[in-house]
């Protein structure tokens, strides 16, 4: 049977930048600074007025073919998630796929996910590879969720940035990604929700806050997916552990979704996790949605001379949606 | 686990370096209903502990919290 690798990675950030200088000029009302120390986020990237996550993840993918000098003739499959498509219809990954002039005789498979996202469309990846379905298969995660808010909703205005991930995932002898541990819980849907944003007609109970938010804005309940997050989490790193058969000990590196500083302070004392072994590097570009991992692994992997072997890695938000993965690099 | 060694993870709960075990949980801001639940879960994966959630709100100090997580 064979097995999949992480092969390359590259990511592409949108020129535009949202720094706090500037959230406090347009915002004069919002402590500015008392925000940063909470989320650890001092600086955000902007997709412009005519730049989608389409454009984002492409441009990704195309650093990645030439920086790697991987042939993209050789691609077998493409997923593309985000939950900011240029259309309803057509898929995405059909667009991104035209765009980036891969074979004509592959699958494209859209994924709308976000911050669990990066570890769903892994793992399909890896399940293509061991299927024997395909050889390499190129993930993209890029999202723009700025173009879902409402200005004056300070709790995600200063926290997400916009960004694309391309993420080359390749047929291996040993086994370098796995032991996969998933949990979906839609109950907590409303917690993170853009109402009116697809066929499903009126407001959703309890996201509307007139003056703040429209019906069509992206709504977060902060406080609730930190809930979810800090019971969530540790479990599902648990349970990737057992299935891998190793200790935290034994794990080189810990790349969590970089949702804001101060949630992954938590969870990494909750966790007991060692600092020099945490990574954390949110801090310019906000938190990335699906993109986050792999951006948090490539800025390791460029920064960090040490950084590789064995990484735990954890996806959590969204749906609810949450993964985490064993990869080793 | 010891108390300072507690003490020390506390403060990474609460957003406050430098925190002894005397130190009054009133004086925290960082020790507010957020701070709450992620003790809980702090206390439930590193002590294996079920907190009662009564006897966590009357602690005075870091030290109180220390005790009933480490059963002392």
């Amino acid at each position: 049977m064979a097995f999949s690798k992480i092969e390359a990675i590259a990511y592409y950030l949108p020129e535009q930048t949202f720094p706090d200088s500037e959230v406090a000029r347009l915002h004069p009302e919002w402590d500015v600074g008392r925000i940063s120390l909470k989320t650890g986020v001092t600086d955000r990237r902007r997709a412009s007025e005519d730049e989608t996550a389409l454009d984002l993840g492409v441009k990704a993918a195309e650093r990645l073919f030439s920086e790697s000098g991987f042939p993209r003739e050789k691609v077998d499959a493409v997923v593309f998630c985000t939950q900011n498509p240029d259309y309803i219809l057509p898929p995405n990954s059909c667009l991104a796929h035209e765009r980036l002039g891969l074979r004509h005789d592959i699958p494209a498979y859209d994924l709308s996910h976000g911050c669990a996202g990066f570890v769903s469309a892994l793992s399909m990846a890896d399940a293509l590879i061991r299927a024997g379905a395909a050889k390499h298969v190129l993930v993209i995660t890029a999202d723009t969720y700025s173009k879902r808010m409402n200005p004056d909703d300070r709790t995600v205005q200063t926290l997400f940035g916009d960004a694309g991930a391309a993420t080359l995932v390749s047929e291996s002898d040993t086994e370098r990604i796995g032991a996969f541990a998933f949990d979906t819980d839609g109950s907590g849907s409303r917690n993170l929700i853009v109402p009116m944003s697809g066929a499903r007609k009126g407001e959703v109970e309890g996201t509307a806050s007139p003056g703040l938010r429209g019906p069509a804005d992206l709504f977060m309940n902060g406080r609730e997916i930190m809930v979810f997050a800090l019971s969530k989490v540790p479990e599902l790193m648990d349970r990737s552990l057992a299935k891998a058969g190793i200790s935290v000990d034994d794990v080189g590196w810990f790349v969590f979704h970089q949702a804001n500083a101060f949630m992954l302070e938590n969870l990494r004392a909750i966790c007991g996790l060692p600092e020099d072994k945490f990574i954390v590097n949110m801090h310019k570009i906000g938190n990335t949605v699906s993109a986050s991992i792999p951006i948090a692994l490539r800025m390791a992997m460029d920064v960090k001379p040490a950084f590789g072997g064995k990484v735990l890695i954890v996806g959590f938000g969204v749906g609810y949606e949450s993964g985490s993965a064993v990869i080793d690099l | 686990m010891d108390v300072n060694e507690f003490a020390v993870k506390f403060g990474a709960i609460v957003s406050e370096p430098g925190l002894s075990p005397e130190t009054e949980l009133s004086a925290l801001d960082g020790w507010d209903s957020l701070g709450q639940v992620t003790f809980i879960a702090f206390a439930r994966r590193q002590f294996g502990q079920v907190l009662n959630v009564e006897k966590m709100k009357s602690a005075k100090t870091v030290s109180d919290l220390y005790n009933l997580v480490s059963g002392g």
